[in-house]
């Protein structure tokens, strides 16, 4: 406590020689905190301004101007001025912030539709510029917009003059000015409109005040509580901290500079620069980011599930993009034989809800209606490829038959991925459940199943199929469960939502029916196809949205999933058995250039004949991008038959390109920068690699947002060792200029610390000569003439004025270090 | 210069990040803020060298004399005529002394508008007494950026004394008594001075009422005094030894009181002296007569000037081998007063 008193006494005096002192230093000099306080107030009203002028300008929003200026200038004066005393500044803050608050909540409905209105404004502008079909009209619940929007700005106002009171007022930082309001400079700008010449030259003004006071480094008023600290001292720099006069005349001149400048570039910023009518690489990469954004709001930034690559179990609308790691999914070993895409399925959707596509819950719903036998099942199960069996072998070609092992690298556990047909005779992992295969192979596990290859023609294989129940060897109950089976399908997979039915059924309306299923298939392939495109990058479907119809309506383009579940459900519309489906397809191009595995005969793997002759058996890496969906219809004799909807994609725009604005910074770290990977989704699509392995599964929005938290959590723990670390560094900064008291002062606190902890039973003496000596008896030394000397050294250290020596202080140094040093060994 | 390579870093990231702008957006608008960044320093250079050129300064004591443990200002002001304020001048200020140190720099960091003179006033407290001189060898000055700096040579000295404000109790040698004073004093007591009479002039507040001349006084309607022998012939020499070991300054200040102290004493007691130093510089004994406190002032500015010693006592002993030993001798040291017997 002495020690603190010391010190506080020290600082008031600036003693730099022998013989004076400066004390209560620069007590005359006119700092002019009322002045400061005034301009910089301006600075805030400047860029508040400059900012919302900017927005108005651009967007041409109808707005009681002399109003809004009138206010914002009040408010920063307002602002500002707490600043002047502490007493102010502790009470006019909570006392500003509660007329705000109660003023907001008083005009919570202007200010709402306010804001509705001007984000309509915002985004009709927008539409208008991507040519966008819909964004959405927000409610505004005050028709007289005039009115509601210079509500809004007045609050808007308010709020970004508290922002820029901290970034002008406390900080005069240029980095925060900007940030609080150059992004809405660029709300204009990005569809080129113009902000005009007074918000451009408000803004100008304001950076280029802050920019210059900032580095000087005299911007600051003195102390709110101790109003005479006009001076920084550091060392020997004695620095005034910020002057009125100076300020002012510096403003003015920045002011008729800027002004100046501003009238005589206003001709220049409306050229037309050569090359300008083109839009940027860059831009055009950031406008499908923007896009999507106008479209379907923040939400759309951030998915709301992490299953971008794979397989996602039937969730819906939460990704705005795919984003594949091009990692190995699934390894899997077979002998290919067509050139048709193998798919492999691993879930499978009864039920849409609107964002999801439920599995089949046989404990409820219309399973339990109808009445539900396991033998059933058990019968019906892998029936299609008992079917096909039967059908091939009637065929000159005979029964195609292979075998096929799967691993799972890095797909999701919960599932099998099991090819058309699984035999199902190798008893191995699947297990049956109501027609659909389910179970798990936890990653890092081998199966390996047999299975009959899809590999016939809809259409042949149908007819096939009748004459083979005909041909079924089976009984009555069989035959029972069959057509119980059949007519359970035909009500169950045939259910549509009630809210999306009319749009579906009439859109089913416009294609028309074919003659067969196969043909009604045909159309909606033709009709998806014509009208709507492949996209990686659709965007996310807006919350409270039903996925099916924002993407036939609005979005009209997509990837797997939206082609999948619209083809599905206008199946359905049509009375067509139908069910979602997902899993991964493996394409010709996969295994193309895959070196058949050495010792392994083709005839272990693979009999019948075989349409690619010279294949081998192959093993192909599944990646993440190889996930795909599709859907399955039921065909009546046969069972369900997969049918693909999702058209292929063409011409890869700029956008696509790069994938996303995001993504740019993402193919920086990505390991597989540069190289060319062909990249399917379904069978239909190829682009650059665009993502690297160091993001994969993670959002690159989410990413900055989690490195900020990072950030902050590491400043939160780095805060105690800056606590701890800082006296030290002042220590050593003290013994190199020379200020061995100071030194001293530190060690003889850390001498006591250290008493005080090792020996909590001990009182500690007052006097710092009796402390070492006390420290010198508990660690066993006799109290001498050398101990002696340290403690007069010691006391003349903390108590002289800069008198002590560096040999002097060395010594003391060395007797509290080895004092300290040896009392932990204790 | 670290500051200034922080703050080019950070004036190239803002023109990057512009450029950056400039190609995304390709607008004449973003070309034209670019090039305003691109011009900024190049303006603010030419601006601020412009005005510092024009820039002067003036150093100034509030008081010529000062005393002891009184506040003293110095005052620093700018007179910047150009049309461009400054907003950051490093003046480096050394406050020195003869007597205790050399002085140490201290760096003003002071704003020069335009115009007026703005004046930085720093409050000065002395504590030790002697002459303190303030000096202002340059001024130097950034730009609005902190780029450039510009440097000016200038040369600024100002002055104040410092004088001991307390009057000493001063704790006489019992010798001083006892050889030769003591029956001069008793005359002076008894009014027994007539025959020693030497001159008559005018009365001067502060002269002893004994001394009047009362007669005269009568006949020409005008005070006049008697001026005696005793203390024309000054019979005091009131030595100050100028002893100043680096490591107590306080001493030459403790002598210099003491000796003030003593002198003051003397005048109170109408005794004329002589009052001396030895400068070791010049080799030589400075005396003069002090017959009031401006006499006193006036030997006591000649001694500031000098530069002290370290040898303990070295005016006694110059003077004792100078030969020059005549009435009493008053030695003033840290210690006090050291008096030594006259055998003139």
């Amino acid at each position: 406590m002495k020690l603190r008193t010391r010190k506080q006494e020290q600082s008031k005096e600036y003693e730099k020689a022998v013989g004076y002192t400066i004390t209560e230093p620069f007590g005359d000099f006119d700092t002019g905190r009322g002045t400061i306080c005034l301009w910089k107030g301006f600075l805030m009203f400047g860029a508040a301004l400059g900012t919302i002028l900017s927005i108005v300008s651009a967007f041409e929003l109808q707005v009681n101007l002399l109003l809004i200026v009138v206010a914002f200038f009040v408010f920063s004066m307002l602002l500002s001025f707490l600043h002047y005393h502490h007493v102010l500044f502790n009470i006019g803050y909570p006392i500003a912030f509660f007329v705000f608050a109660f003023s907001i909540f008083q005009n919570r409905r202007y200010v709402n539709s306010g804001y509705q209105a001007i984000v309509n404004q915002v985004k009709s502008d927008y539409r208008e510029y991507f040519r966008l079909n819909y964004t959405g009209e927000a409610y505004e619940a005050v028709d007289n917009r005039y009115l509601a929007m210079t509500y809004a700005f007045l609050y808007l106002g308010f709020f970004l003059i508290v922002l820029l009171n901290i970034a002008i007022s406390n900080y005069m930082s240029i980095c925060l000015t900007m940030l609080f309001t150059f992004p809405f400079l660029q709300f204009g700008l990005y569809i080129e409109k113009m902000p005009s010449l007074i918000s451009v030259f408000l803004l100008l003004f304001v950076y280029a005040s802050v920019l210059f006071f900032k580095r000087s480094g005299h911007y600051a008023l003195s102390e709110r509580r101790k109003k005479d600290q006009a001076f920084v001292v550091k060392k020997n720099v004695f620095s005034y901290k910020g002057q009125g006069k100076v300020m002012g005349q510096l403003l003015g001149i920045t002011f008729g500079w800027t002004l100046l400048f501003s009238l005589a570039a206003y001709p220049l910023m409306r050229l037309v620069l050569p090359g300008s009518e083109k839009t940027s690489a860059l831009k055009a990469a950031t406008d499908s980011t923007i896009e999507t954004l106008v479209q379907s709001g923040f939400s759309s930034l951030f998915n709301r599930y992490d299953a971008t690559g794979g397989i996602s179990g039937g969730r819906l609308g939460g990704v705005n993009r795919i984003k594949a790691d091009y990692e190995t999914d699934l390894e899997v070993t077979f002998v290919p034989s067509s050139l048709e895409s193998m798919y492999l399925k691993a879930y499978t959707g009864a039920e849409y809800t609107g964002n999801q596509w439920l599995a089949p819950n046989y404990e409820e719903g219309w399973v339990k209606k109808k009445g539900y036998h396991e033998s059933y099942e058990n019968f019906t199960a892998r029936l299609e490829a008992k079917r096909l069996a039967r059908f091939s072998e009637e065929k000159d070609s005979g029964v195609q038959y292979g075998k096929m092992t799967v691993k799972n690298v890095g797909a999701e556990s919960g599932y099998l991925y099991l090819p058309y047909y699984e035999a199902g005779e190798t008893g191995a992992l699947p297990q049956v459940s109501y027609s659909v295969l389910v179970g798990a192979s936890p990653v890092g596990q081998t199966y390996s199943l047999n299975y009959y290859p899809y590999t016939q023609d809809l259409s042949e294989l149908q007819k096939g199929a009748d004459s083979l129940l005909e041909s079924e060897k089976t009984g009555a109950n069989e035959r029972k469960y069959i057509e119980t089976y059949e007519e359970l399908c035909k009500e169950a997979y045939t259910q549509i939502p009630e809210n999306i039915y009319p749009k579906l059924s009439g859109l089913a309306a416009e294609i028309g029916e074919g003659q067969t299923a196969q043909e009604t298939v045909e159309r909606i392939c033709s009709y998806l196809e014509e009208n709507y495109s492949y996209s990686l990058n659709p965007g996310a479907t807006p919350q409270n949205q039903d996925f099916v119809t924002w993407f036939l309506e609005h979005q009209k383009k997509g990837f797997c999933t939206h082609f999948a579940t619209a083809g599905t459900l206008l199946c359905r519309a049509y009375g067509i058995p139908a069910r979602y489906v997902e899993g991964y397809v493996i394409q010709t191009t996969d295994y193309a250039e895959a070196a058949p595995k050495e010792g392994e005969a083709v005839e272990d793997w693979f009999t019948g004949s075989n349409e690619l002759e010279k294949s081998g058996v192959v093993t192909v890496m599944v990646p993440d991008a190889n996930a795909h969906a599709w859907t399955e219809i039921y065909l009546e004799g046969f069972g369900w038959v997969p049918v693909d909807f999702t058209p292929p994609s063409e011409d890869i725009d700029a956008a696509d390109e790069y994938n996303s604005f995001l993504q740019i910074f993402a193919g920086l770290f990505s390991v597989q920068q540069g190289e060319t990977t062909e990249v399917t989704d379904g069978s239909q699509e190829a682009v650059d690699n665009p993502a690297g392995s160091v993001f994969k599964d993670h959002s690159f929005v989410l990413m900055p947002l989690a490195v900020l938290v990072f950030v902050l959590f590491l400043l939160f723990l780095g805060r105690g060792g800056y606590v701890r670390l800082k006296p030290r560094f002042l220590r050593m900064r003290a013994y190199r200029s020379g200020r061995y008291d100071d030194v001293l002062s530190y060690d003889y606190r850390r001498l006591v610390h250290t008493l005080q902890k090792s020996h909590k039973d001990i009182q500690i003496p007052a006097l710092p000569g009796d402390v070492l000596k006390l420290a010198a008896s508990l660690e066993g030394k006799p109290v001498d003439a050398d101990v002696s000397k340290v403690c007069r050294l010691l006391e003349r250290g903390l108590y002289g004025k800069g008198q002590m020596e560096k040999n002097e202080a060395d010594a003391v140094i060395r007797f509290v270090a080895e004092f300290i040093k040896n009392i932990k060994k204790i | 210069m670290g500051k200034q390579i922080r703050n080019i870093t950070g004036y190239l990231i803002v023109a990057l990040i512009l450029l950056l702008c400039v190609f995304f957006y390709r607008q004449a608008f973003l070309v034209v803020l670019f090039l305003l960044v691109l011009l900024l320093p190049q303006v603010s250079y030419l601006l601020c060298r412009k005005s510092f050129e024009k820039l002067s300064a003036e150093l100034d004591f509030s008081a010529a004399e000062a005393e002891k443990k009184l506040q003293v200002s110095l005052t620093v002001r700018f007179l910047n005529p150009g049309r461009f304020p400054l907003l950051h001048v490093e003046c480096p200020l050394v406050v020195s002394s003869p007597y205790y140190n050399k002085g140490e720099e201290q760096i003003y960091v002071l704003p020069a508008p335009v115009g007026k003179k703005e004046a930085l006033s720093l409050p000065f407290t002395f504590h030790y007494c002697g002459l303190y001189r303030a000096e202002m060898a340059s001024l130097k000055a950034y730009d609005l950026l902190h780029f450039f700096s510009f440097k000016k040579e200038i040369h600024l000295c100002t002055q104040t004394m410092v004088f001991p404000v307390e009057k000493m109790e001063i704790t006489y040698h019992p010798s001083f008594y006892t050889e030769g004073f003591d029956e001069y004093e008793s005359s002076v007591k008894t009014g027994n001075v007539s025959s020693n009479v030497t001159d008559i002039r005018e009365y001067r507040p502060g002269d002893r009422l004994q001394s009047i001349h009362w007669k005269l006084s009568a006949k020409i309607d005008k005070l006049m005094v008697k001026e005696n022998e005793a203390a024309a012939s000054h019979q005091f020499y009131v030595l100050l030894e100028l002893y100043c070991p680096p490591e107590h300054p306080e001493y030459l200040d403790q002598a210099v009181t003491y000796a003030h102290g003593v002198a003051l004493e003397l005048l109170a007691y109408h005794e004329n002296f002589f009052f001396g130093f030895y400068s070791e510089g010049r080799r030589e004994f400075t005396s003069s007569p002090v017959r009031n406190e401006e006499d006193l002032k006036q030997v006591l500015r000649e001694a500031y000037y000098e530069l002290p010693y370290t040898a303990e006592n070295l005016a006694l002993q110059v003077y004792r081998d100078s030969g020059m030993q005549k009435g009493t001798l008053i030695q003033i040291t840290h210690e006090g007063v050291m008096d030594e017997a006259s055998d003139a």
